[in-house]
């Protein structure tokens, strides 16, 4: 026996759609084609990563949980950026940050050691030895809000004193000509 | 299926009792989905690797807190998400502009990037994703670039699987629109 078109249509399993399921399945793929069109087939990211990136992060992973450094539970505790190269940055945000701190919670105690007895270079020294970096994302993770809106109000750097920093301490002056 | 399960399962345990070498499967198994979630969200290397690096450091430290109540992957690309939306969030926040100008000043910066080796047209295609919202945004990135099922990111989103097709149907629209437009 020959099946007709429409036998076929009434020996179908009892399977329930949504409503309007053709009608909005037709409309999403002529969404999908015409952007297909307009982009002369499927587009691709085009973003690049370094080589033997995964390997790289896999290893600094790995050393950051054998040394049990992901074990502090504190959440403020400083995230360690092995292999960077921004240690000029931080070093200037860290002494930055320190400068700040210093003048919105002026402690100080016989007892134990405080900011005011750090001098910035030593900050900069302890940074640089251990190869420490920290994307300004990784300040600001250790920041409150408050503590940005008080370092929003209260940094404040003369422009000699900036001058002078940077003529002493940065090795490109390019950005000088900038 | 099962046995993923129960890998996962054991995985998990694992990581509860402080295994590093349980850690360094996990990063090992996600790393690059994890990494290309956020880069489609950060766009560039440098920050997307920051993210990438906090996400598993919360991971590590948060294991305790996962209850098993959805998929491991699941709960990975909840905090990826959550940890590149409120990096976006900060930077923008430290320069003072809004979110969605710190998006298109990423962009503009594309071109000088040296992970980025686009075309012309997938500049332009950035720049179309970068005009809707921001969860129209993540919803047509997962979908077309990720090729994530509308069922787990509906996991990953809490949102129904209508309203993420819905998103998709929307966001895909008005990139045509805007491609043919500019």
């Amino acid at each position: 026996m020959i099946m007709k078109p429409k036998d076929l249509h009434n020996d179908k399993p009892n399977f329930k759609l949504p409503d309007g399921y053709f009608n909005s399945f037709a409309e999403e793929l002529s969404a999908q084609i015409a952007l297909e069109k307009v982009l002369g087939g499927k587009a691709k990211l085009g973003f690049d990563i370094p080589e033997g990136y995964f390997e790289s992060f896999e290893g600094r992973m790995s050393t950051l949980s054998r040394k049990r450094i992901l074990n502090n539970n504190t959440e403020n505790t400083k995230v360690i950026k092995l292999n960077s190269k921004k240690w000029l940055w931080t070093a200037a945000s860290i002494a930055a940050i320190a400068l700040v701190i210093i003048s919105v919670f002026p402690w100080s105690t016989a007892e134990s050691p405080t900011f005011d007895s750090l001098e910035i270079a030593e900050i900069e020294a302890y940074v640089e030895d251990r190869d420490i970096a920290f994307s300004d994302y990784e300040l600001g993770d250790m920041l409150t809000d408050d503590a940005f809106e008080s370092l929003e109000s209260t940094a404040y750097i003369e422009d000699a004193a900036l001058v002078e920093y940077l003529e002493n301490n940065l090795e490109d002056g390019s950005i000088f000509i900038e | 299926m099962i046995e993923t399960e129960i890998s996962e399962q054991r995985l998990i345990s694992l990581l509860k009792e402080g295994d590093t070498g349980a850690f360094s499967t996990l990063v090992k198994q996600f790393q690059e989905r994890l990494y290309w979630h956020i880069r489609n969200i950060v766009k560039n290397h440098d920050d997307t690797d920051d993210v990438l690096q906090n996400v598993f450091i919360k991971v590590y430290r948060n294991i305790d807190k996962f209850k098993g109540d959805s998929k491991l992957y699941t709960w990975l690309y909840r905090i990826a998400s959550n940890e590149a939306i409120t990096f976006i969030n900060k930077r923008a926040k430290q320069q003072s502009i809004t979110s969605e100008e710190l998006q298109i000043r990423t962009i503009n910066n594309l071109e000088s990037d040296v992970y980025f080796e686009g075309t012309e047209i997938q500049l332009k295609l950035q720049r179309a994703i970068a005009t809707l919202p921001s969860k129209q945004q993540q919803v047509f990135q997962m979908k077309y670039f990720e090729d994530i099922t509308y069922e787990t990111m509906s996991e990953i989103l809490e949102t129904s699987v209508g309203a993420l097709k819905s998103s998709y149907h929307i966001a895909t629209k008005k990139i045509t629109e805007h491609l043919k437009n500019n």
